[in-house]
């Protein structure tokens, strides 16, 4: 922990360099002057203009060792408030390791992951919450995931949390006043003062805590499971997401035993689609622990896609789970639909689809996306998809023929840019400040249909404080900033 | 040995001064009382009343301490009243309407009665440190003194305003002082605050039947320790509720030109805690009314003092709006109302004991350090008092802790932070008011005055406190109701609740939808035990708290490791990163802690964010 008060040279790579690539970029920060490195160019640093663009050999005792493009930020006009220097190298990993151990030799230290930005921090230059979204963002893996954390770190959410503070403060502010001031301001004003003051803290607290509803899980690296009874077909559906085979398909049960899990992409957002072991009934205690395994996947899953072959029982009691999408399959067996009618008790939510018969080639058809509730009779949209309708997908009514894979993903892709559209907040940070705020709110309000002392109420309204200024950042735990920084890239 | 030397010399008979001058000579010291001639000692030349919201618990602390303002309340008390009843006990405070003429005297008569202090009637001119203190007075007289208090109050260089009129004066009826500056050449910063009255009307030109009466409180528990019988010494009067009207505004408004405050005369800083009705007219357009609590200043006096309209309006305007005010419609001023403006010490170079860093020997107490109020002034005449005799003995320094008391609350503010306009004390300043109540004075303070081992009448009475309370905490925890019939019925009677299994008395009178004190008091009476009031509500409400105290000390502690971080005020204040403004009253404060930077008003939370994510 000693770089948190460092205040060495420190130098990093800022862009990968796993491979050989044209450009990387090295940036050294917190030059307190260029005497230290004077030596290794082949121009007098001193003379370079800030902002301004030069090219410039880095020389080891006169031999060359690159040209490079050299921008020299100076602070406190900088990234972190410090003078950087930015290195544009030929991207040779080779090349780009012998300038860092060049540096290293002349004093400059090479950077703990984060530490560049961690100055930025120190310097006044971010806020935490900036920070935290810049760690978003360099680690988002859908485009939405990245805008949320650059409106972080564009200090979006700060502002919101500067507009908390300042009702805090109007709050507390109000409540002295019932206290100390009611005599002057009147009774009457100075409780609905309080009040009001209160409802609107409150509100903003229960705002914040619905952007932190959905799990970090679902929005960081967002699941999609899938769960059913040994054989009902899941594997079958994996491939056809993943439109290529990877899973193995037999006709023999309990193929898949432990889970399998592959990526895809849809709209610029990455879902990892996981195949679990089918459920049945077992001695066999791998199978057993396998079977636990799938449960749990399915109940923390982003998107839950239960799939069920309506010719076998469900002794499993698995068509009684919650699920955001339901598969039905085979659909080519005669009588599917009357089977699939039974299902009508099925979460109502949940999108219907069929697929059918089994087999690596076959297309997913979709059952009446527009049943929400209610029982699906023979009038209704569902089917018929029987064996003697015809081959091929069946789109929706309008818009032409949409491949119905693509109408699953497009599902999973909605409920996904719903959650991202209710701004969610992400580092677990901050969420369990909100979290514990919004606990503590309701404690006062509770207190203030009881009790309804306005000394102990104020005594609890005083202990949010640490909270509402944690959120600005103003808090000094170690351990906070460790964790934070640790999550970088190292040359940010 | 020379007549005219002291060990201690107090400059000003105000209520710091008096509060200074009965604390340094409970040691067997010689201190002298210097007061101007024309005044008498520990005069009220504002409202006529002790006490109200947090200033109350200062007066209980005092009366802990062994201090005089609670003997004369007592004695001058002509209206008790307990503020913010409905409040829950930790803020409740007493306030006493006094009697100024009673008040005064009695002051007189006490510290006259002490041998070895000595009041002077004289006007001070010079303080200079030679060996020891020499004060010259403008009779030429000089004296000297090895430690000096100075409670000038708002004497020095003082300014009145009425209108366009000023004279120079520290009070309408008495002449100027010197200035600080010239009273003592090496204090550092002086400020100019300001403070205003409200004009003194006449009785007979009331027309009292159309405003609020106000009666006596009987239940108010009186201020000294010795007065517990709760019997009131004085005759008691009403005091009368009536209410400023959109006329009165409009006139004040119409006239702000010729209202000092807002045409430039006046350069003094106004609390804005104790507005003049010309700051409420322009502060707050939207307000159409305001309170004004009619006053009597004494039994004899034929004068009331209407609280809520201080003005520094030229007479006419004032006679013009005061007629606008339900009953005043006919009020003949007796007093105009005026502004004084004022010179103060800049506080920050007092230490916590509030002598001079600079200046040792030198004590500073009352208004002169910029607070309002006759009870923050007898608070630090107290402290002052107290510390200079020990200071004479040379004794360990008495220093009032801030989470045990309001006056360790008010010391520490003044000396640790500068002042931007007049400080008063209110119940928000103290961070453990919950724990700092009026009805525990006498736990949180006594063991301090024992401490001194001055041992008087009062330390009797604190172990005997002590004592009672012992007792009590006991009784509360041993006595049960058993889940019977017998106590079912009681407890509906009382409407307690309902008994499901056995529980303490301590548990009933913790139940949040009771009143702890009528609890509690009904069933010892029940019980058929006596115990001293006081006590009673102080374990009543100290049960009731317990949890909440408890659980806001837990959250200090986690707390106080950021507080305590240490941060260099020299490099902060160089620090680019940080805003200039905030940059400026860094250095000026001089930080040491981040608790004391963060208590600097006017920094910014992305300065502490800043100082606390930073490890400067």
């Amino acid at each position: 922990m000693e770089w948190l008060i460092s205040e060495d040279p420190i130098i990093a790579c800022s862009s990968g360099n796993n491979e050989n690539t044209a450009i990387s970029l090295l940036r050294i920060s917190g030059l307190k002057n260029f005497k230290l490195l004077n030596s290794l160019f082949n121009k007098d640093l001193n003379n370079l203009v800030p902002r301004k663009a030069s090219f410039i050999k880095i020389v080891d005792k006169s031999h060359v060792i690159d040209e490079v493009v050299l921008t020299f930020f100076k602070g406190p006009h900088s990234y972190n408030g410090e003078n950087i220097l930015e290195l544009a190298v030929h991207g040779n990993p080779i090349n780009v390791r012998r300038i860092i151990e060049l540096f290293k030799k002349h004093g400059v230290r090479e950077a703990n992951p984060g530490e560049i930005t961690y100055r930025a921090l120190r310097n006044n230059k971010m806020t935490l919450t900036q920070v935290e979204g810049l760690d978003t963002l360099l680690n988002a893996g859908s485009i939405d995931l990245f805008d949320n954390g650059m409106s972080h770190l564009s200090g979006e959410l700060q502002k919101e949390y500067l507009n908390l503070r300042d009702s805090y403060l109007n709050l507390r502010g109000a409540i002295e006043i019932l206290i100390d001031f009611s005599e002057d301001v009147g009774e009457e004003q100075s409780s609905k003062l309080f009040k009001d003051h209160f409802e609107n803290f409150k509100s903003l607290i229960h705002i914040l805590k619905r952007r932190t509803r959905s799990p970090r899980s679902h929005l960081l690296k967002p699941k999609v499971v899938l769960l059913g009874v040994t054989n009902a077909g899941k594997s079958t559906l994996f491939n056809k997401l993943l439109e290529e085979k990877r899973s193995i398909v037999s006709e023999i049960k309990g193929t898949t035993r432990d889970y399998i899990s592959e990526y895809f992409s849809h709209e610029g957002a990455e879902f990892q689609v996981v195949d679990t072991a089918g459920l049945r009934e077992s001695e066999d205690e791998i199978e057993v622990e396998g079977i636990k395994l799938s449960k749990e996947l399915y109940s923390d899953a982003f998107y839950k896609i239960l799939v069920i072959n309506p010719f076998l029982s469900d002794e499993l009691g698995v068509d009684s789970l919650e699920a955001d999408a339901v598969v039905f399959t085979h659909s080519d067996l005669k009588g599917f639909d009357d089977k699939v009618r039974d299902f009508d008790n099925l979460s109502g939510n949940s999108k219907r689809f069929s697929l059918g018969p089994i087999g690596p080639l076959l297309e997913l058809g979709p059952i009446g996306p527009e049943s929400k509730t209610g029982p699906i009779g023979p009038e209704s949209k569902l089917g018929p998809i029987g064996p003697e309708s015809e081959i091929g997908p069946i789109g929706p009514q309008e818009g032409g023929p949409i491949e119905p894979l693509g109408l699953l993903k497009n599902h999973i892709y909605r409920k996904y840019s719903d959650l991202m559209a209710e701004k969610p907040i992400l580092p677990d940070r901050q969420r369990n400040i909100i979290n514990s705020l919004a606990t503590m709110v309701d404690g006062i309000s509770q207190l203030i249909d009881g009790v309804n002392d306005p000394a102990i109420l104020s005594n609890e309204i005083n202990m949010l404080d640490a909270e509402v200024n944690g959120l600005l950042g103003i808090t000094t735990s170690d351990d906070v900033l460790n964790n934070i920084f640790s999550n970088f890239c190292i040359g940010k | 040995m020379n007549k005219n030397f002291y060990d201690i010399l107090i400059i000003g008979g105000g209520h710091a001064g008096a509060e200074a001058a009965w604390a340094a000579s409970e040691f067997n010291l010689r201190v002298g009382l210097v007061t101007m001639p024309s005044i008498p000692i520990a005069s009220a030349p504002c409202n006529p009343a002790v006490g109200g919201v947090g200033k109350g618990q200062v007066v209980r602390e005092l009366d802990a301490l062994g201090g005089l303002m609670p003997i004369l309340a007592d004695y001058a008390g002509i209206q008790f009243r307990i503020l913010n009843e409905s409040k829950g006990a930790a803020v409740r405070s007493t306030r006493v309407q006094i009697d100024k003429e009673l008040y005064a005297e009695k002051a007189e008569e006490l510290l006259s009665e002490r041998k070895n202090l000595s009041v002077i009637r004289e006007s001070i001119v010079d303080i200079s440190l030679n060996e020891n203190y020499l004060v010259t007075a403008k009779s030429g007289e000089l004296f000297s003194a090895t430690k000096i208090i100075i409670t000038t109050g708002t004497f020095l260089n003082g300014k009145l305003h009425t209108g366009e009129v000023q004279n120079a004066g520290g009070r309408f009826d008495c002449g100027p002082s010197v200035s600080l500056q010239t009273l003592v050449k090496e204090t550092g910063n002086i400020k100019r605050f300001k403070t205003g009255t409200p004009a003194r009307l006449l009785r007979d030109s009331i027309n009292f039947e159309v405003m609020d009466p106000q009666p006596s409180d009987p239940l108010a528990f009186n201020f000294h320790f010795k007065n517990r019988d709760n019997k009131r010494a004085q005759r008691q009067l009403d005091c009368y509720l009536t209410r400023t009207q959109p006329a009165t505004l409009e006139l004040i408004r119409e006239n702000k030109e010729k209202s000092p405050i807002f045409n430039g005369q006046i350069e003094g800083v106004g609390p804005r805690y104790c507005p003049s009705i010309e700051d409420k007219a322009f502060r707050y357009p939207d307000k159409d009314g305001h309170h004004v609590f009619v006053e009597p200043e004494g039994l004899n006096l034929d004068t009331f003092y209407p609280n809520g309209i201080s003005t520094s309006l030229p007479v006419e305007i004032q006679e013009e709006f005061i007629r606008t005010i339900p009953g005043l419609e006919k009020a003949v001023i007796a007093v105009p109302g005026y502004a004084v403006e004022y010179d103060v010490v800049d506080t920050t170079e007092l230490n916590i004991a509030l002598e001079h860093k600079k200046l040792p020997g030198l004590y500073f107490a009352g208004q002169l350090n910029g607070t309002s109020g006759y009870e923050e002034a007898a608070g630090q005449g107290f402290i002052a008092g107290i510390n200079a005799g020990l200071a004479v003995l040379d004794k360990e320094r008495f220093i009032l802790n801030r989470e045990e008391s309001y006056i360790g609350v008010m010391v520490e503010d003044l000396v640790s932070n500068e002042r931007d306009e007049p400080y008063r004390l209110f119940t928000a300043r103290s961070e453990s008011r919950l724990f700092t109540r009026e009805d525990n004075s006498y736990f949180r303070i006594g063991p301090y005055r024992k401490k001194l081992g001055l041992d008087k009448e009062i330390d009797a009475f604190i172990d005997g406190y002590f004592l009672e309370r012992e007792i009590l905490i006991k009784l509360v925890k041993k006595t049960g109701f058993r889940a019977t019939k017998k106590w079912s019925k009681h407890f509906e009677e009382q409407k307690y609740g309902k008994i499901q299994e056995n529980i303490t008395l301590e548990e009933l009178v913790k139940r949040s939808h009771l009143d702890p004190e009528v609890t509690l008091a009904y069933e010892l009476k029940r019980m058929g035990v006596n115990f001293l009031p006081q006590v009673v509500c102080d374990i009543a409400n100290s049960l009731k708290y317990e949890g909440y105290l408890e659980r806001s000390i837990n959250q200090q502690k986690k707390l106080s490791k950021l507080k305590e971080k240490k941060v260099s005020w020299t490099v902060l204040s160089e620090n680019v990163n940080i805003s200039f403004e905030c940059r400026q009253r860094i250095k000026k404060i001089q930080p040491e802690t981040f608790q004391q930077l963060s208590m600097i008003n006017g920094i910014r939370p992305a300065t502490l964010a800043y100082v606390a994510s930073n490890r400067v």
